[in-house]
């Protein structure tokens, strides 16, 4: 019996396969978790899957670069922890603040890339650097009075918690800076010669570098965008949490990763998108949320996260045809395999 | 048109071979620039600190290197061949977790216990080494989630929420909290270890064939060289090694805790690069690793003497990994022309 | 003839690097409209030269002049502004972008009009007859079409001249001769094409004028009316080179060591068959890209065959890796020494070993610096691999000699059939007539040997029969008593 419309429904659930994904486990969670499909929660998951996907945003032009950062999640802890400090213990003028964590992101970011494009360190060292170097400083720093006192006093700054915790025409305030985020970026990588610059530089370095793209500005310039990604996503959560430990932040670069590889961007490097990512973000957001739902271990959590991460990566290896390690490129991230051009 | 006659490469070539004079100067303080680097530090450390060079000292400086020294051991055999390990610090506290289980069941079974450590962890190093080399994955990537998978197995299944190593399990206890002639116990086998991982680098078939995998992949198989067994085999030494430094571990602290600590990772791979193995495979020496051990040990032990608070120590040690990656990435864009 | 009426002048161009001379003083005149050929040997300094106009090299003396106006190109962006532009040979295309987008790379406004840059990319992709969406990714297209696209971003900076080195390299007979035509058509609007070539007919046919390079200086440069192959290959060649001269004896042929059938192998490879005999040497000619580096990669076990059969010793088998075939008595080297032969960081010695690893073992049986030094030795000495120490860096060994030690590498297992893939490329003049001479020893020791080299004077002098390859099948199968290069050739071309 053969139902004409039910070849489309399986064509379009195929190339759709991430969506259906993430409504599967939507549903999943909503039908098995009392508490997950309730407003209160709801308004919690979306909250925090902005913050994921604003660094998921970042993160993704890094990937199309064939670069690797892994010091967004100590970015976003340590601009979470400026915040805290300064608007709870030494009360600075929010504005201020923001504008200095926010250079502050993009700063560590620009060092990234310089390490990474002009000294020509993989990026995987370079970025690691600067997670443990920053780990450091939240470390003792969380462990100083002044923390202390800062994380247990509750703020009474109203624009402050508005940040995290506030609406605008019903949605919450981090979910329409996504929104306008991902908007500017996907206006930059589709209508601008930036966005073409990028994607050839990840796509065939050669290419680009004959093409006299300006390489060096651009590798600095897209890190610098992942740190203010990341600087700005800690806002939100310091705001919306209200408090800070020296583990915030921790292991976000693997959400990360999944969520950005999961939506069909390459870690070779020119392939991909961050329509993709809002997927793969949306996806890992449900996922997550709904194993704290239901109560799952930690420790379980981290095998379903790192089962997932090895099937991406299974995937995108399959998808993208990569041989093992192969030729490497001059400035490259070694850790990527790409293929070897016979002849 | 390709071929060694492209005149960078000529040039390349007639520069190697004219190394005479200040040329071989420069050559031979480059090949022992650690050395150099290691003998520095120590004249000016104890010129300026008065406890430096004690014996004390140097037995504390050597047993806080034990466990980092042996697992560095271990990863570079993977880095060599070509491949990286991010897992090793997970595979330590699984071999470390079930070499304290075995113990507390028996607190007599101490040669159980020491040999199911490293038996642990080369099982886990034969599966990462598999996952990786068949896949044809990132190594990177591919240990990260390894190393997830292999901690929450260890928290699950092997460890119970308060691991104490009796009191009775004397000998099992001896092996990191002993001693010999006032020299710890680890430290021997930290010298038993590296003493192995020289013989099986360099006087082994297997050996051979990890510095020619990690050289080029493709010209060993057309060589006819059985790469990937060579590639697992690397593996399962990390794991093993690993799996060595979880029992002096458990042994030395006398407990276990499930705390991660990304430390770990991190001087591991420190020592590694400064000792010179490179990140690209085929490079790297025992003596380098052995050197890269020590500076680091020596930095670190400057550092306790100075009072120098945590944050940073481990910016000093981010200088120096940046240092020596940044040089050896510099070097390798000069000789790529 | 004023310059100002040339296209492109160059005048006493020298470029050196440290301890070579790689250009000395070279001139080259282009009218506008002329195809102009450059040929020479590896190493002859055309490709140096092409960068040199191309902007990525800097040209120690002499002067350039683009239509009468003297520039100095300072880097490939400066070069195309000044209206010269070049085709890599390997491919300079960005996959995931469209083919608009590729063809503008790097000349794009800051905020792309897609409408209008799909158009004008329509309209220059429509002159060269090139039937293409210009929406396309670039991922999805074939070796030809690629060529096409690099011709249209020459077209589109608007180049005056165009340097194409070896664009026929990957292509069939037929895309060569549609590309000669797109070649003509845009020649015909006044663009001054440079073209680099191995395929010495295909210049000659093509070109209006041909400068051959020796050493890096200009050994001639003719209208291609007066010269014919023969006389380009002794230009190129000089007196320098001698091709060992075939014996006028030849060896007696023996049992048959190999033969194929039907070999396929993606679109490479066609329906090869071939037979290969002890005490022969078999020389396998054909243009790049005619599939014989991939035939023998089937061969050693480097690639499977998806059909036909492969029989050794008249035994079917299964060629699953290299190891396998070394397990059969079949060995390679390969064409690319620093990719696939040569495992550079490490030491000459141990580079020459790693075949023969039991061979070392000492007490407890673990190897033996002695043992090792004595084999390394000894499989040094019988090549004459001359090198101050068994310690060094392959790396700083000459082209010769590396290759020379990768033989020692492929001998020491003893295997009964040899291949050798472009066993001379790269390699300084002396070391050749040594690897022949190798090749004529151990084919007389009764080995099967297949030669492959681009090089023809090579393959006539080498080999005991010829077979020639086309588009992925062999067409010929001739003694070489029997060839002449004229029929070998005309063979190899459609």
């Amino acid at each position: 019996m053969n139902w004409p419309g039910l070849r489309r429904v399986d064509k379009f659930l195929l190339k759709n396969q991430l969506a259906v994904l993430a409504v599967l486990a939507f549903v999943f969670f909503a039908l098995v978790s009392p508490f997950f499909a309730s407003a209160f929660n709801l308004q919690n998951l979306a909250r925090e899957g902005a913050e994921l996907g604003i660094v998921c945003v970042g993160a993704t032009l890094v990937l199309l670069l064939g670069r690797l950062d892994i010091s967004v999640g100590a970015v976003l802890g340590m601009s979470a922890l400026i915040v805290i400090l300064g608007c709870k213990a030494f009360a600075l003028p929010l504005p201020l603040l923001v504008v200095v964590v926010l250079l502050f992101g993009a700063g560590i970011g620009a060092i990234n890339g310089v390490l990474s494009s002009v000294v020509g360190i993989p990026s995987f060292i370079a970025t690691l650097i600067s997670l443990v170097i920053l780990r450091g400083v939240m470390q003792w720093a969380s462990s100083t009075e002044i923390m202390r006192t800062a994380n247990s006093a509750v703020s009474t700054d109203h624009v402050f918690l508005a940040i995290g915790n506030g609406v605008f025409a019903g949605i919450p305030t981090s979910v329409l800076v996504l929104a306008v985020l991902f908007a500017a970026t996907i206006l930059v990588l589709r209508f601008t010669r930036i966005g073409t610059s990028i994607y050839a530089l990840g796509g065939n370095f050669q290419a680009a570098l004959r093409a006299g793209l300006r390489v060096t500005a651009l590798e600095i310039g897209v890190f610098a965008f992942a740190g203010f990604c990341s600087a700005l996503a800690g806002i939100f959560l310091a705001s919306r949490l209200d408090s800070v430990t020296y583990q915030t932040g921790q292991y976000l670069e693997f959400y990360v990763l999944i969520a950005v590889i999961l939506g069909g961007t390459s870690i070779a490097g020119g392939v991909g998108g961050v329509w993709g990512t809002l997927l793969g973000v949306a996806f890992i957001g449900i996922l997550n949320n709904g194993m704290v739902m239901l109560t799952v271990d930690r420790d379980y959590q981290d095998v379903v996260i790192a089962a997932f991460l090895v099937f991406a990566l299974v995937g995108d290896q399959y998808l993208n045809r990569r041989g093992e390690t192969a030729r490497r490129w001059q400035l490259a991230d070694l850790w990527t395999p790409r293929q070897a051009k016979r002849r | 048109m390709e071929g060694l006659s492209t005149p960078a490469e000529l040039a390349r070539a007639a520069r190697f071979q004219r190394a005479r004079g200040a040329r071989a100067l420069f050559a031979w303080a480059g090949r022992n620039a650690l050395t150099l680097i290691f003998l520095a530090l120590c004249i000016l450390l104890s010129a300026t600190l008065p406890t430096f060079l004690t014996l004390g000292n140097w037995t504390i400086i050597l047993q806080s290197s034990a466990i980092i020294g042996v697992m560095g051991f271990g990863l570079s055999f993977v880095m060599i061949s070509g491949s990286f390990d991010l897992s090793f610090a997970a595979t330590m506290l699984l071999a470390g977790a079930v070499s304290a289980r075995i113990i507390m069941l028996d607190d007599q079974a101490t040669v159980l216990a020491l040999l199911a450590g490293p038996l642990a962890g080369a099982v886990v190093g034969v599966l990462n080494g598999t996952v990786v080399v068949v896949t044809g994955i990132s190594p990177l990537l591919a240990t990260i989630a390894t190393a997830m998978l292999i901690r929450a197995f260890a928290v699950l299944y092997v460890m119970q929420t308060w691991m104490e190593i009796p009191r009775s399990a004397a000998s099992f206890l001896w092996l990191g909290q002993g001693s010999l002639r006032g020299i710890p116990i680890s430290i021997f086998l930290l010298a038993g270890v590296a003493a192995a991982s020289f013989i099986l680098l360099n006087r082994t078939g297997f050996g051979r064939m990890l510095y020619a995998v990690g050289a080029s992949p493709r010209a060993a198989r057309v060589a006819g060289l059985r790469d990937e067994a060579v590639r697992i085999g690397a593996f399962m030494i990390c794991g093993a090694c690993a799996g060595i430094a979880g029992v002096i571990n458990v042994s030395s602290v006398g407990g276990l805790s499930a705390v991660f600590n990304i430390s770990y990772l991190y001087d591991v791979i420190t020592v590694v690069v400064v000792g010179g193995v490179s990140f690209f495979g085929g490079v790297g020496t025992v003596y380098g690793v052995v050197l890269g051990l020590l500076i680091i040990g020596v930095l670190k032990n400057a550092m306790i003497i100075l009072n120098t608070p945590y944050y940073a120590q481990s910016m000093v040690g981010g200088v120096f990994l940046l240092l020596a990656i940044g040089l050896d990435s510099w070097l390798r864009k000069r000789r790529a022309g | 003839m004023t310059s100002a009426a040339l296209r492109l002048e160059a005048r006493g161009i020298t470029k050196s690097f440290p301890g070579v001379r790689a250009v000395a003083n070279v001139d080259l005149a282009l009218m506008p409209g002329e195809i102009h050929a450059l040929v020479g040997e590896n190493g002859s300094g055309k490709s140096t030269l092409c960068m040199v106009f191309s902007g990525i090299y800097r040209p120690d003396s002499g002067i350039i002049f683009i239509d009468g106006a003297m520039v100095r190109p300072e880097n490939p962006r400066h070069a195309q502004a000044l209206g010269i532009s070049m085709m890599y040979q390997e491919s300079n295309l960005v996959p995931e972008l469209t083919v608009a987008q590729n063809v503008a790379l790097g000349h794009d406004p800051f905020l792309t009009r897609q409408a209008a840059l799909v158009e004008s990319v329509a309209a220059i992709l429509r002159r060269l007859k090139f039937d293409v969406d210009p929406r396309m990714k670039a991922a999805t297209l074939g070796g030809a079409q690629m060529q096409m696209v690099e011709i249209a971003k020459a077209l589109y900076t608007r180049s005056k001249v165009i340097i194409m080195d070896e664009p026929t390299a990957a292509l069939s007979a037929s895309e060569v001769q549609r590309l000669h035509d797109v070649i003509r058509e845009i020649a015909a609007s006044g663009i001054a094409i440079i073209y680099i070539s191995h395929a010495l007919e295909e210049a000659l046919a093509l070109a209006d004028r041909v400068t051959v390079l020796r050493d890096g200086e200009v050994a001639a440069c003719r209208s291609t009316s007066e010269l014919c192959r023969e006389d380009l290959v002794h230009l190129m060649v000089g007196q320098h080179v001698e091709i060992v001269q075939r014996p006028t004896t030849r060896a007696k042929r023996g049992a048959e060591l190999v033969r194929t059938m039907g070999l396929c192998w993606r679109d490479r490879v066609r329906d090869a068959s071939f037979s290969l005999y002890a005490g022969e040497i078999v020389g396998l000619a054909g243009l790049i890209g005619s599939g014989r580096t991939e035939v023998a990669s089937l061969l050693a076990g480097i690639n499977r065959p998806d059909g036909g059969q492969i029989f050794v010793r008249s035994r079917e088998v299964d060629l699953r890796s290299p190891r396998d075939a070394l397990g059969h008595g079949i060995a390679i080297l390969t064409e690319n020494r620093k990719e696939e032969g040569l495992f550079l960081p490490l030491s000459v010695a141990h580079n020459l070993t790693i075949g023969i690893l039991s061979r070392l073992r000492g007490i407890m049986g673990l190897l033996s610096p002695a043992r090792e030094r004595e084999e390394a030795r000894a499989i040094a000495d019988r090549l004459r691999l001359s090198t101050p120490s068994l310690q060094i860096d392959v790396r700083s060994l000459s082209g010769g000699n590396q290759q020379k030690l990768l033989i020692g590498r492929m001998l020491v297992r003893e295997p009964d059939i040899l291949i050798f893939d472009e066993p001379t490329k790269g390699v300084d003049v002396g070391a050749i007539a040594e690897i022949h001479h190798l090749i004529r020893e151990l084919a007389s020791r009764g080995k099967g040997i297949l030669v492959i080299s681009s090089y023809l004077p090579e393959i006539m002098a080498l080999s005991d029969r010829i077979l020639v390859m086309r588009g992925g099948e062999i067409v010929q199968d001739i003694d070489a008593a029997d060839a002449s290069t004229d029929a070998v050739i005309s063979r190899a071309f459609v």
